[in-house]
């Protein structure tokens, strides 16, 4: 992954461009203020769910899953080279290797631990990274803001819009290329997610009102963020998360 | 990779982990390569050690009970002072959203459990070489 990424700028010209607000979304601003009262009640506690399951996969399976890796590994190392051993060994520990990288990989979506051990930047690089090697896209973070400016809290939330953004563009952009800038105006930080995919009628899905989109803007506004998205079909997506004023 | 008779021994390591069989089984893996192991199962245990051993790499786990892993990082700073030392988180889950972040920034890179043999000995290879 590189880390350094050329400044993004929109390639489509007569992209379709909305930020999602109330009167996008054709619901009131007092229906909009208890749902995001309830929506974020529910993320609160599918949050506190998923820590939950996370604490039991590393409690549970995680260190006997490292133990069992060391053993076959010392296994392999003091065993002699009777052929069959070898095949037995070398099957088993494909296995294991497959259990515990599914393991990992449910591990980071329930909760991305990296950001809270290491920190936003690191926490979205490693997370670019399995997301590249596992869609095959090719995934670029360009990081140029102060970690600071946001709060452990902040971040969090910031990751889990990103997670959602990234699900969208897995599934239905058939995008080959994503990049991720993490930047910084005059006052605030903003974020930025281009893909080159194939892009979507924005208006369209507006007029569906999909709970993704719907879910990615309460999340942002829940810390003073606005959600602009940048589309057309056949012209990639891009979409623009900027400092805003909460409850637009 | 590290391997025997290149100076391995020379490589200090404490393993912290409240799961003696995955601190055994990679104490273990590491002494048969030759880095000189130490192991705790607890955040008091290993601050003693620390100071008596003074590991140079230090692979800790996260969900301890009682002083957990975010607790013990800059602990272990302290116990290490101007000394360097590389800690390392395993970690898998975590629950410290309500921390400040300076509490966690005592680690200085983190490893996703299950732990895989050949890449943990890489890593370590990668340190000793880099210390």
């Amino acid at each position: 992954m590189n880390d350094s990424a050329a400044p993004l700028t929109p390639h489509v010209a007569d992209a379709t461009s909305a930020t999602l607000t109330p009167a996008v979304l054709s619901v009131s601003t007092d229906a909009v203020t208890d749902v995001r009262e309830l929506l974020g009640w529910l993320d609160d506690c599918q949050q506190h769910d998923q820590d939950a399951l996370a604490a039991v996969l590393h409690d549970q399976l995680g260190s006997s899953l490292t133990a069992l890796a060391m053993r076959l590994a010392l296994i392999a190392r003091q065993s002699g080279a009777d052929p069959k051993l070898v095949d037995q060994w070398s099957k088993a520990n494909s296995q294991l290797s497959a259990i515990s990288s599914t393991v990992r990989q449910v591990q980071r979506q329930l909760r991305p631990v990296a950001l809270e051990v290491l920190g936003l930047r690191p926490a979205l690089a490693e997370y670019l990274l399995q997301c590249g090697l596992r869609t095959n896209t090719q995934c670029t973070l360009d990081f140029a803001a102060d970690e600071a400016a946001f709060s452990l809290a902040d971040a969090a939330v910031l990751m889990r819009i990103i997670q959602q953004a990234f699900a969208n563009i897995e599934h239905h952009s058939s995008a080959r290329s994503v990049t991720l800038s993490v930047l910084h105006d005059a006052q605030h930080p903003y974020v930025v997610l281009q893909d080159d995919g194939v892009g979507f009628d924005l208006t369209a899905v507006l007029m569906r009102q999909t709970h993704g989109l719907r879910l990615m803007r309460e999340r942002a506004a829940a810390i003073g963020m606005l959600v602009e998205i940048i589309t057309s079909p056949g012209h990639g997506c891009q979409i623009l998360l900027r400092h805003g004023v909460t409850g637009a | 990779m590290g391997s025997p008779g290149t100076n391995n021994q020379d490589f200090r390591i404490l393993l912290i982990d409240d799961n003696e069989d995955a601190n055994d089984s990679m104490a273990a893996l590491l002494e048969l390569l030759e880095y000189n192991v130490r192991t705790a199962v607890d955040g008091p245990s290993a601050l003693q050690v620390t100071a008596e051993f003074e590991p140079q790499l230090i692979l800790s786990d996260i969900g301890l009970p009682g002083m957990d892993g975010y607790e013990l990082a800059p602990a272990l700073r302290k116990v290490i002072g101007a000394r360097k030392a590389i800690i390392v988180a395993a970690t898998g889950y975590g629950h410290a959203s309500d921390r400040a972040r300076s509490q966690a920034a005592g680690f200085d890179h983190h490893l996703v459990k299950p732990l895989d043999a050949d890449v943990l000995l890489a890593f370590v290879a990668k340190q000793a070489a880099e210390y």
